[in-house]
């Protein structure tokens, strides 16, 4: 649909898919560091300013799109993906729409409000059995070596237009400012927005 | 951003990990992942089930390690999560314990992410649907 097969001796370029990608999660309050003397639990905080440690971490596999720029890929030591994972999953969705009508409603609104994600379509052809996304806010960073020695993993990519809109979706998802966007509203129209919010908001001078 | 935000203790190594958690999960992963490359022949796929458990213990205490800390997780902007941490000295640990500690800390970032962005996506929509209404 929006995605192309890749010869395997094609250098790794943004829109890549890869399966199959260690995502590597750590709490630094609790870490399990492994020395000659056996193992114990270090808080990293405790452990020196730019020293090394070995430690036991949680591997997890997972399905991951190159948001690293073509250049960058071809010459930097490490490339980043963002984690791909089911779409209604991802919203918390637990019925699937109903009809077309509902399903494209769905993806619209999602694409308009939610910039961390990047909607892929189900195609078999790259082992996409049901719609997938990708997260922006979950980067993983692997070895440009480890990944070039990894292309058969590789299996697809996002096509010509597919492409512009992702590398679009990404510049504006990191270029973003924060910001509250309730600063300019009335006394009134903040208590309004305010009791649409799930978590306490703190008001501007102006609309106490 | 007090109902959201998301507090995450330390003791992994001190939590009883049910059936769905991560260790229990990834155990059937790799078994899974076994009997399907041996098809039908069970002994083999037993056998090339042990293969993968010594491969995930051996990668999992493996020396030569890196990691790459989601930060970007623990510091995201609208939703943070706080990690409340007990700064205790130094504990002793068996590779068990450590694997333990480890894959707990899996399951709890697998549970607070899916959550986390459920959450958001509901309430980004909301304004959307409250329009079209």
């Amino acid at each position: 649909m929006i995605y192309e097969t890749v010869a395997a001796d094609r250098p790794i370029r943004q829109g890549d898919i890869f399966r199959h990608v260690p995502r590597v999660d750590m709490s630094l309050t609790s870490l399990p560091v492994v020395e000659d003397d056996g193992t114990r639990e270090e808080n990293w905080q405790t452990i020196e300013l730019n020293s090394e440690v070995t430690a036991v971490l949680s591997v997890k596999s997972v399905t991951g799109i190159v948001i690293t720029q073509n250049c960058d890929a071809q010459r930097g030591e490490y490339i980043c993906l963002a984690q791909v994972d089911p779409f209604l999953a991802v919203l918390g969705e637990e019925k699937q729409p109903r009809n077309p009508d509902k399903w494209q409603s769905l993806i619209i609104r999602q694409a308009k409000t939610n910039f961390r994600l990047f909607y892929l379509p189900a195609d078999e052809t790259v082992g996409f059995s049901e719609p997938m996304v990708a997260d922006f806010r979950i980067i993983l960073r692997v070895s440009h070596i480890d990944l070039e020695n990894f292309t058969d993993k590789r299996v697809g990519a996002l096509d010509r237009v597919a492409g512009e809109h992702f590398r679009e979706s990404i510049a504006h998802f990191f270029r973003r400012y924060a910001y509250n966007e309730w600063y300019s509203l009335t006394k009134e129209q903040f208590e309004a927005y305010s009791r649409r919010c799930e978590e306490p908001l703190e008001p501007f001078p102006w609309q106490k | 951003m007090q109902l959201l935000t998301q507090t995450a203790t330390s003791n992994y190594a001190l939590k009883e990990l049910s059936e769905d958690d991560a260790s229990t999960v990834i155990g059937k992963f790799f078994q899974r992942g076994a009997e399907m490359e041996s098809g039908v022949d069970q002994p083999s796929a037993r056998r090339a089930s042990h293969l993968h458990q010594w491969l995930l213990a051996a990668t999992l205490t493996a020396r030569v390690t890196y990691s790459q800390p989601q930060w970007d997780f623990f510091r995201a902007s609208m939703y943070p999560a706080v990690i409340v941490g007990v700064v205790s000295g130094p504990r002793r640990l068996s590779l068990q314990a450590a694997r333990r500690m480890a894959l707990g800390v899996l399951s709890d970032t697998e549970k607070r992410l899916w959550k986390e962005r459920a959450s958001e996506a509901r309430f980004l929509v909301s304004f959307w649907d409250h329009e079209n209404r």
